[in-house]
C-alpha cells in the first residue's frame, strides 16, 4: 500500500499543531513527561529490492514540545526477511511483503506499516532523477557553479535540473549554451565518453581537486558508480521511453521546526510521482542552511542546532526547491510574564515569543509611541503643543483616539500617497511630460485619500489603458515599456515577486522557469498606444501586432498564468484585466499587500524581503501572515483598516529597549527596532523642529526656479525629478527608478552634511524661525530646552539631561544665542533624532 | 507696380505676414475677462504692442468698447515658458490698455472672440466670456489662505488672477447636507489651474489646515482630468473652501481663471465658439438627419440617396434627433452574458442605407454590432460623433467585419515609421479617426462594430452616432493654415495658403476668389513650394482614414497708395469646385478680417 500525500500531511498538522501550541518554558517535569509518539511516514510502499526509506521517530511532551527521537528510539520490524532497520530508522527493502515497523520509547510504541514491491523490478532509469539528482545534491547546478546563466567551464545545467533534457543534451551532445537562442555555439565537446566511460568529464571533473567548483565526490562513491553505471549503459534518457512516473511535488516534514540546543532533528524529503507513490530523497538532496551559524545539517538530513535563532533550510532536490523553518530556542524564561494581547496579531506574536523563550519588551512610552505613531501615520513630528496635550492626558483610550485622528489627518493621505508614489513610481521619467507625471502622481494620492481598496487599485495600475492616469506609467522617456518590465513591475508590487530573475534563465532560488515569465508577460504582449492622443489599450489578433516571443526558441508565447492555466481565446477584456484578475484572486495578492504594509510599520516584512515572497524564502509569521492576509480581503482590501489593526496591536506599541532575552532577537517583533526616515520626512522633521519652511525650487522641466510651490508645501509632496534637493540627495531619497528597495544606508557624506549642510545650520539661526521667536520672547534657557526637545525629539529633557545643559547654558551666558544654536544642531544631529523609534 | 508686387509675392516668407508677431499688436491677457449681459465694465488688456490702440473689434454682436487709457506697466511680464529667440532679441514692455466694454443684454453667452485695433493692425483674438448671471472680481485684499478666504454665495462666477508663483487662491461658501455643488474654471488665460476642496474638518497637526475632499471625479475615475472641474456631493454641513492653484506654482499679471460654482444642475451652460468654417473630420461636429443635405451642398451635384433611417440601440443616453426621420429602427440589446460577462448589442436584421445609427458603449467591453449588405463596387463612408464623452476618454473603434468576422476595415489610423533605431519598418496606431471610407469589393452582408478601443472604459456618456452611407464626392475642410486674420502692410504683400481636402474621390479642381479687399489690394494666384525631405513616417491606410488634400497659395499685394483702414475690413473667401468645364455654385471657405497698415519703416 503506498503512502498517500494526505497521511504526510494529517502527520505534519499534528506535529504542527502541538508544535505551536502554547508551551511552558521552564524545563522540568514536563519536558520529561511523553505524551504520544508517532513514526513518520505512517505508511509506506517500496519499490525494487534495496529501495530504502528514512523514517522518523517524533515524541510530544506535556512542555509543548515536540522532539526528534529517532536516534533514541529502539526500531524493530516484523519480518527482517522484507526489510532490514538499522539504529537511525533507515529501513532498506530485501523482499516483497508486507512488514510492520515498530520504535519503543519510554514505555511507549508506536509503528508504521511498510509494503515492499520486487515483482516490479527496480525502478526504471529517469536522467532527471537519478543523474539530475546526483548533480543537484552535489550543487553542481546551483547559480554559482554550471547552474548560473550560461554555465560555467563551459558546461551549462540547469538550476536544479529544471530543465532535464535540456541538461541531457549539454551533458550526452556537448555545446555552448546561449541566452538568446537555443542554438548551440561553437565546438560540441561531450561530457561523456561511452567508449571509455571513466575518462568522461562528468566523472573526471568532479573527482579532481583541481576541478574549478572542488571536489565534488570520490572515485567508487556511490554517485560515481551510478554516473558511471549510466554511461556504461548507453546514456539513455530514461523517461522518454515512458513507463516512469514523474516527480510532481516534493515536501518535507517537518515543514518548520523547533529545536531545544540539546536536541537535533532528521528531515524527511519526500518526492510525490504522478501514479501516487512517494520516494524518499532525503539522502539525495542538497540542504542549505540560510544562516549557518544558527544550525548545522548533516548530507542525510539531520539538523544540529549551533545556537539559538532561526533560519530555514533550502532544499534543493532535481527539479525542485523547497525549504524548511527551524528555529533553536534558547534557556527557558523563569517566570514568563503573562501578556495581554489587543488583537490577533498580538496573539500569533506572543505564542512564538513564548516558544522561543523571548520576553518582549515593555509597552513603549507614550511619548515613544507619540513619535513613532505619527511618523508612521503622517510623516511629521507633532508640534509642542500638541505632545504636551497628549502626554498629560490621562484618558486611557487616548491612544487609539490619536490613531484615529492621524488617520482621518491630511498628513496621512501626505505621507502614504508619498509612501505609494514611491512604490507606483511616480516619475517624470516615465512619461517624460512634468503635466502627466503630475496627473499619475494624483491618482496614486487621491487613490489613498479615497482609501481606494487596494483590488481596485491593483486592477487601475495592472491593466492601465486609455488616458487613464496610471497608464501613464506604462511609458519610458516617452517610450512604452518593454513588456517583460511591466510584468516583472507589476509582478513585484502586487504579488511580492521578483519573477524578473527568471527573464533570461530559470530562476536561481524557486522553481519559476523561463517558459512561465514569457507567459505572463504575453500579457502585456498587446499593449498599444493611440500615439497622437497618448491613449493606452490592448489587442493580441491582429497580424501586425506585437506578438511576445520566447527569446531562447522565437516562438510566440500565448497570455499563461504562472499555474499554466491559458487566457482564454475568446477574451473579451483587455488581457492585462484579466490578468489582473487573476492576481487579485490570488492568495499571494493578499499576502503581499499586508507584508507590504507590515514592513512599512515594523522595518522589516513577515517575509523579508517584501517583494521577495517564494518558497525559499519562508515568512516568520505564517499563520500571521494568513490571518492578515485573511483579514485584509475579509474587510475589503482597506488599506487603512489594515494599517489601524497593525498600529493597534501591542506588538506595534512595544518599546526598543531590549531586555536580556529579546537583545538579540531581530525577527520576532519582540520589541520596536529604530528605523531611518526617508530623506524626504527627514528634511520635513528639520523644517518642523526649527520652525522654518524648505524652500523648494522646482527642475527646469516643471518651470525652473523661478517658480515655486505653494506655501506649507513639505518635501514628501515634491515629485523627486521635478524637484532638485541636495540634502535629499545626500540622505538617499528615492528616485522612483525602481520599486523601492529599503530604507536608506547612513554614508560619510550625511556626516559632512551635518557639520557644514546649509539644511542644518541655516534654518537653526534663521530669523522668525523656532529659536528666534523664543529669544525673541525672553523665553528663558529651560523653556528653550524643553519646546526643542518636545519639538525635534517628541519628549521632554530627562533631568540629567536638562541640568546638564542648564549648567553648559549658563557657563556661556556671554554668548548665548550661539550656544542654544549649538544646541539645536545637536538634537538634529542625534540618532534619537534621525530614526523612527 | 502689380507686377512687381507679385514677383515679390512669390518670394513668399520674407514679406510680412499674420505670423510676424513683432509689428502687431499681440494681447497677452484680459482681465477681468468675464462680463454680466447688460453690463459695462473697465477691462485691462495687457500685450505687447499695445501702444496706439484706438478700437475694439469683435465679429459677433453685442460687445463693444473704447479705450480709457494706455499706460507702461514698466515691467514685462512673467514668461510662462523659456522665452523663445524672438523674445529675447525684442524684449517689448507690456503695456496696459484699459477699455471700458459695454456687453449689450441680448449678447450672446458664452465665449467671444476679441481683438483690438491699433494703427499697427489688428491684434490675435483673445477669449472674453459673456455670463447671464454677475461675474465677481476678486478682491484687492489678500485671499490666499483658508482662514483668509473669500465668502461667496452660490451661483457665482468669480474672476481671479494668480500673480505671484506659488500663489493659492481661497473662497468660502456654506453649504447645506445634501448639496451638490459644482465647481469649473470655465476659462483660463496663462495658466493650468488645479481646484481643491476643504471641508470643515482640520489637521489634528495644525488647525490652519483643513482636509481636503475628493470630487465624485476624482473619486470614481481613473482617467487624466482634462479640465479644472468638480462635484461634491455634501454630507456635512457647513463652511467649505474651494481653493485655486496653478500646476507648479505657474503664476504671473496675466495668468486668470475664471470659477464658476454652482448648486446642483445650475451650472452655467457650456457654449461652443461658433465655427466658422466646415468641419468634417471631427468627433464632435453634429450629424443630424440634415448632416448629409449639408454635405451634398458640396458636391458637384446632388443625387438622391434616399430616406436616412436611424437605429437606435435600446441602451442608448443619445438623444434621437428631432428630424421627422421617415424610419426608426430600435435595436435590442442581447443581454446573455458571455464568456467574458459583457455585454453585446447585435442588430440580428440587417440595416437599409443610408442610415444613423445610434447607441452607447455602456460599460467595460461593450460592442455593439449591426449587420448590412452590399453589392460590389459599393462606395461607402462612415461618420462617427461622439456627443457627449469625448476623446481621449472615448476612443470609438469601428469596424467592418466580414461573414468570418474578418476586419474589412477600421477606422484606426495606421501610420509607418520608416525610420527608427532599428531602421525597422514599423506600423502604429496613430489615433481612432472620426470618418472613413471604404470600397466593397465583395457582396454581401458586413457587420459594422462599435466599442471603445480600451474595451475598459464605458457608461452612459459613450454615446456614438454614426452616419453610414453612400459615398458623395465632395470638398471637405479648407483649412487657412492658422490665419485668423490679415495685417497688410502698404506696398507690400501676404500671403494665404489654402489646403483643400477632395473627400470621397471628388473630381476636378477647387478655385477661390476673394471678394471684399480694400481697395488698393490684389489677390494673385502663387505656386507652392513642394517639401522634398523624405517623410519618416506615412499613413499606412491613407485611403481609409484620410482625404487626398491640395494646397492652394494666394498673395494679396497691397498698392504702395492703397489708403490705411482703421477697422478691418471683412473679405469673404470663397471657393468652387471646376468639374471638367462645369463651375459649381460658391461655397463661403472664411469671412476674414484684412486691414491695411502702414509699412513699418514708414511708421510715425
Amino acid at each position: 500500500m503506498m503512502l498517500k500525500t494526505s497521511h504526510i500531511v494529517i502527520v505534519a498538522l499534528i506535529w504542527l499543531v502541538s508544535a505551536i501550541s502554547a508551551v511552558q518554558a521552564e524545563t522540568g517535569p514536563d519536558s520529561e513527561k511523553l505524551i504520544s509518539l508517532v513514526v513518520v511516514p505512517a505508511e509506506v510502499t517500496l519499490s525494487g529490492k534495496d529501495a530504502a526509506q528514512q523514517f522518523v521517530l517524533i515524541g510530544t511532551y506535556a512542555d509543548g514540545f515536540t522532539r526528534d527521537l529517532t536516534t533514541e528510539g529502539n526500531w524493530t520490524v516484523s519480518n527482517p526477511d522484507v526489510g532490514d532497520i538499522a539504529t537511525g530508522g533507515l529501513l532498506t527493502a530485501r523482499s516483497a511483503g508486507n512488514v510492520t515497523l515498530t520504535a519503543q520509547f519510554a514505555g511507549r510504541t508506536a509503528s508504521s506499516t511498510v509494503q515492499v514491491n520486487v515483482s516490479e523490478g527496480e525502478q526504471p532509469f529517469s536522467f532527471r532523477r537519478d543523474i539530475g539528482g546526483i548533480l543537484t545534491k552535489r550543487g553542481c547546478n546551483t547559480t554559482d557553479c554550471h547552474g548560473t546563466v550560461k554555465g560555467k567551464g563551459g558546461l551549462k545545467l540547469s538550476s536544479n535540473t529544471l530543465d532535464p533534457k535540456e541538461d541531457y543534451g549539454w551533458i550526452v551532445e556537448g555545446g555552448t549554451f546561449q541566452v538568446l537562442s537555443a542554438e548551440s555555439k561553437g565546438p560540441r565537446i561531450p561530457r561523456i565518453d561511452k567508449k571509455d566511460p571513466e575518462q568522461s568529464l562528468l566523472l573526471t571533473k568532479p573527482t579532481d581537486t583541481d576541478h574549478g567548483g572542488g571536489k565534488r565526490f570520490d572515485v567508487g562513491s556511490s554517485d560515481y558508480l551510478a554516473i558511471l553505471d549510466w554511461i556504461r549503459s548507453g546514456a539513455p534518457y530514461g523517461e522518454d521511453a515512458g513507463g516512469v512516473a514523474a516527480v510532481v511535488k516534493v515536501d518535507v516534514f517537518p515543514p518548520e521546526m523547533v529545536l531545544e540546543m540539546s536536541g537535533q532533528h532528521q528531515l524527511l524529503v519526500t518526492a510525490h510521482l504522478s501514479d501516487g507513490s512517494t520516494q524518499d530523497l532525503s539522502g539525495q538532496v542538497m540542504y542549505v542552511p540560510t544562516d549557518p551559524q544558527v544550525i548545522e545539517v548533516s548530507d542525510t538530513g539531520v539538523v544540529k542546532p549551533l545556537k539559538p535563532g532561526e533560519t530555514s533550510i533550502l532544499i534543493r532536490a532535481a527539479g525542485f526547491a523547497v525549504s524548511t523553518r527551524v528555529g533553536i530556542v534558547q534557556e527557558a524564561v523563569a517566570d514568563y510574564p503573562e501578556i495581554e494581547s489587543e488583537n490577533f496579531i498580538d496573539r500569533f506574536i506572543l505564542a512564538k515569543l513564548r516558544k522561543f523563550n523571548i520576553v518582549p519588551a515593555d509597552l513603549s512610552s507614550d511619548a515613544e509611541f507619540l513619535r513613532r505613531i505619527c511618523l508612521d501615520l503622517a510623516g511629521t513630528l507633532p508640534p509642542p503643543e500638541r505632545t504636551r496635550e497628549f502626554l498629560s492626558s490621562t484618558d486611557p483610550n487616548k491612544r487609539k483616539q490619536l490613531i484615529e485622528s492621524l488617520l482621518q489627518s491630511p498628513e496621512y493621505v501626505d505621507y502614504w500617497g508619498f509612501l505609494f508614489s514611491d512604490l507606483m513610481r511616480a516619475t517624470f521619467v516615465t512619461s517624460n511630460d512634468p503635466v502627466m507625471t503630475k496627473a499619475y502622481e494624483d491618482w496614486v494620492v487621491n487613490s489613498i485619500a479615497a482609501n481606494k481598496p487596494y483590488d481596485q487599485m491593483a486592477r487601475e495600475k495592472i491593466a492601465a489603458t486609455g488616458f487613464s492616469a496610471p497608464a501613464r506609467n506604462l511609458q519610458n522617456v516617452g517610450e512604452t515599456v518593454p513588456p517583460e518590465q511591466l510584468m516583472a513591475e507589476n509582478v513585484r508590487i502586487f504579488w511580492g515577486q521578483r519573477l524578473d530573475c527568471a527573464q533570461c534563465h530559470n530562476h536561481p532560488f524557486e522553481i519559476w522557469t523561463q517558459n512561465q515569465f514569457w507567459g505572463m508577460t504575453a500579457y502585456y504582449g498587446g499593449l498599444e498606444e493611440l500615439r497622437t492622443s497618448k491613449v493606452f489599450f490592448d489587442r493580441l489578433d491582429r497580424e501586425w501586432g506585437k506578438p511576445v516571443s520566447h527569446p531562447r526558441t522565437r516562438e510566440k508565447v500565448s497570455p499563461t498564468f504562472i499555474d499554466g492555466t491559458p487566457l482564454p481565446t475568446d477574451e473579451r477584456l483587455s488581457p492585462r484585466a484579466r490578468l489582473a484578475e487573476q492576481i487579485i484572486a490570488s492568495p499571494g495578492f493578499a499576502e503581499s499587500a499586508v507584508n507590504r504594509i507590515w514592513g512599512y510599520l515594523f522595518g522589516r516584512g513577515i517575509v523579508d524581503p517584501v517583494d521577495d515572497f517564494r518558497a525559499t524564502n519562508p515568512p516568520t509569521h505564517p499563520e500571521l501572515l494568513a490571518a492578515l492576509a485573511n483579514d485584509f480581503r475579509a474587510g475589503g482590501y482597506n488599506l487603512k483598516q489594515l494599517i489601524r489593526t497593525i498600529v493597534q496591536s501591542r506588538t506595534y506599541q512595544l518599546s526598543g529597549a531590549p531586555n536580556d532575552t529579546n537583545r538579540s532577537d531581530q525577527i520576532n517583533y519582540s520589541r520596536a527596532f529604530p528605523r531611518p526616515m526617508e530623506a524626504a520626512v527627514m528634511l520635513d522633521a528639520i523644517s518642523s523642529a526649527t520652525g522654518v519652511d524648505e524652500r523648494f525650487k522646482y527642475h527646469a522641466m516643471a518651470g525652473g526656479p523661478d517658480q515655486i510651490p505653494a506655501p506649507g508645501t513639505r518635501a514628501i509632496h515634491m515629485n523627486p525629478d521635478l524637484c532638485p534637493s541636495q540634502f535629499m540627495d545626500v540622505y538617499g531619497r528615492s528616485m522612483r527608478k525602481q520599486a523601492p528597495i529599503g530604507p536608506p544606508e547612513p554614508t560619510l557624506t550625511q556626516a559632512l552634511h551635518m557639520w557644514a549642510g546649509q539644511t542644518y545650520t541655516t534654518k537653526i539661526a534663521e530669523k522668525g524661525g523656532r529659536l528666534d521667536k523664543l529669544l525673541a520672547q525672553g523665553a528663558s534657557d529651560a523653556t528653550i530646552v524643553d519646546e526643542f526637545y518636545l519639538a525635534a525629539l517628541t519628549r521632554p529633557p530627562t533631568n540629567d539631561e536638562k541640568s546638564q545643559l542648564l549648567s553648559i547654558l549658563s557657563s556661556r551666558a556671554e554668548n548665548r544665542e550661539q550656544t542654544l544654536q549649538g544646541f539645536v544642531w545637536a538634537l538634529l544631529c542625534s540618532g534619537e533624532f534621525a530614526t523612527n523609534h | 507696380m502689380w507686377g512687381r508686387l507679385a514677383l515679390l509675392a512669390l518670394c513668399g516668407s520674407s514679406f510680412s505676414t499674420a505670423g510676424d508677431l513683432l509689428a502687431q499688436p499681440v494681447i497677452k491677457s484680459v482681465f477681468p475677462s468675464a462680463a454680466q449681459q447688460g453690463s459695462t465694465i473697465s477691462v485691462e488688456f495687457r500685450g505687447t504692442n499695445l501702444d496706439g490702440v484706438i478700437s475694439l473689434w469683435t465679429d459677433s454682436a453685442g460687445v463693444e468698447g473704447d479705450v480709457k487709457s494706455a499706460e507702461s506697466l514698466g515691467e514685462p511680464a512673467t514668461q510662462l515658458s523659456q522665452p523663445t529667440e524672438s523674445d529675447t532679441k525684442s524684449p517689448q514692455p507690456a503695456e496696459p490698455v484699459v477699455m471700458q466694454l459695454r456687453i449689450d443684454a441680448t449678447a450672446r453667452l458664452g465665449t467671444h472672440r476679441i481683438h483690438l485695433v491699433s494703427p499697427s493692425g489688428l491684434s490675435n483674438a483673445i477669449s472674453f466670456f459673456i455670463a447671464d448671471q454677475p461675474v465677481g472680481v476678486e478682491a484687492a485684499e489678500t485671499h490666499q489662505t483658508p482662514t483668509e478666504a473669500l465668502p461667496t454665495q452660490v451661483p457665482a462666477l468669480i474672476n481671479g488672477r494668480l500673480e505671484k508663483s506659488g500663489q493659492l487662491d481661497y473662497y468660502s461658501l456654506m453649504a447645506s447636507e445634501g448639496d451638490v455643488l459644482k465647481f469649473e474654471v470655465i476659462q483660463k488665460q496663462n495658466l493650468k489651474p488645479r481646484l481643491s476642496l476643504f471641508g470643515p474638518s482640520s489637521s489634528w497637526f495644525d488647525a490652519e489646515r483643513l482636509e481636503r475632499h475628493l470630487f465624485l471625479e476624482e473619486r470614481q475615475s481613473d482617467l487624466v482630468p482634462t479640465e479644472a472641474r468638480g462635484t461634491f456631493r455634501v454630507q456635512r454641513a457647513g463652511r467649505y473652501v474651494i481653493q485655486v492653484s496653478s500646476l507648479f506654482g505657474q503664476a504671473s499679471p496675466d495668468a486668470s481663471y475664471l470659477l464658476a460654482i454652482s448648486r446642483g444642475d445650475n451650472a452655467p451652460p457650456r457654449v461652443p465658439l461658433p465655427t466658422r468654417e466646415w468641419t468634417e473630420r471631427s468627433f464632435t461636429r453634429e450629424i443630424g438627419n440634415s448632416w448629409l443635405d449639408s454635405v451634398q451642398t458640396r458636391s458637384c451635384k446632388i443625387r438622391d440617396l434616399g430616406p436616412v433611417r436611424h437605429v437606435i440601440e435600446s441602451t442608448s443616453a443619445t438623444t434621437p434627433p428631432d428630424d421627422g426621420s421617415p424610419e426608426t429602427v430600435v435595436a435590442t440589446q442581447n443581454t446573455t452574458a458571455t464568456v467574458a460577462e459583457v455585454g453585446e448589442c447585435n442588430l440580428e436584421s440587417g440595416i437599409a442605407l443610408p442610415a444613423i445609427l445610434e447607441g452607447t458603449i455602456g460599460k467595460a467591453a461593450d460592442i455593439d454590432r449591426y449587420r448590412f449588405s452590399v453589392q460590389a463596387g459599393d462606395e461607402i463612408a462612415i461618420e462617427i460623433e461622439t456627443p457627449v464623452a469625448l476623446l481621449p476618454a472615448f476612443n470609438p473603434w469601428v469596424a467592418i467585419l466580414d461573414s468570418e468576422n474578418r476586419e474589412v476595415v477600421s477606422n484606426l489610423h495606421r501610420k509607418v515609421s520608416l525610420f527608427n533605431n532599428n531602421a525597422e519598418r514599423q506600423i502604429y496606431i496613430a489615433d481612432v479617426m472620426p470618418k472613413m471610407v471604404h470600397r466593397f469589393e465583395k457582396p454581401g452582408e458586413y457587420t459594422l462594430q462599435v466599442q471603445d478601443i480600451t474595451a475598459q472604459y464605458g457608461d452612459a456618456t459613450y454615446g456614438y452616432r454614426i452616419l453610414v452611407r453612400p459615398q458623395v464626392p465632395h470638398v471637405g475642410e479648407i483649412s487657412l493654415g492658422g490665419v485668423e486674420f490679415l495685417n497688410l502692410e502698404r506696398g507690400r504683400a501676404g500671403r494665404v495658403t489654402l489646403t483643400t481636402s477632395y473627400e470621397e474621390g471628388l473630381p476636378g479642381n477647387v478655385t477661390f476668389s476673394f471678394s471684399g479687399l480694400p481697395e488698393g489690394v490684389q489677390a494673385l494666384p502663387a505656386d507652392t513650394q513642394i517639401d522634398r525631405k523624405a517623410p519618416t513616417q506615412v499613413t499606412d491606410n491613407p485611403q481609409t482614414v484620410l482625404a487626398p488634400t491640395s494646397e492652394t497659395t494666394l498673395v494679396l499685394a497691397v498698392s504702395s497708395d492703397a489708403p490705411l483702414t482703421n477697422r478691418p475690413q471683412i473679405v469673404r473667401v470663397e471657393c468652387r469646385i471646376l468639374d471638367q468645364q462645369n463651375l459649381g455654385p460658391p461655397l463661403l471657405v472664411r469671412e476674414l478680417p484684412v486691414m491695411v497698415v502702414p509699412h513699418r519703416e514708414n511708421k510715425p
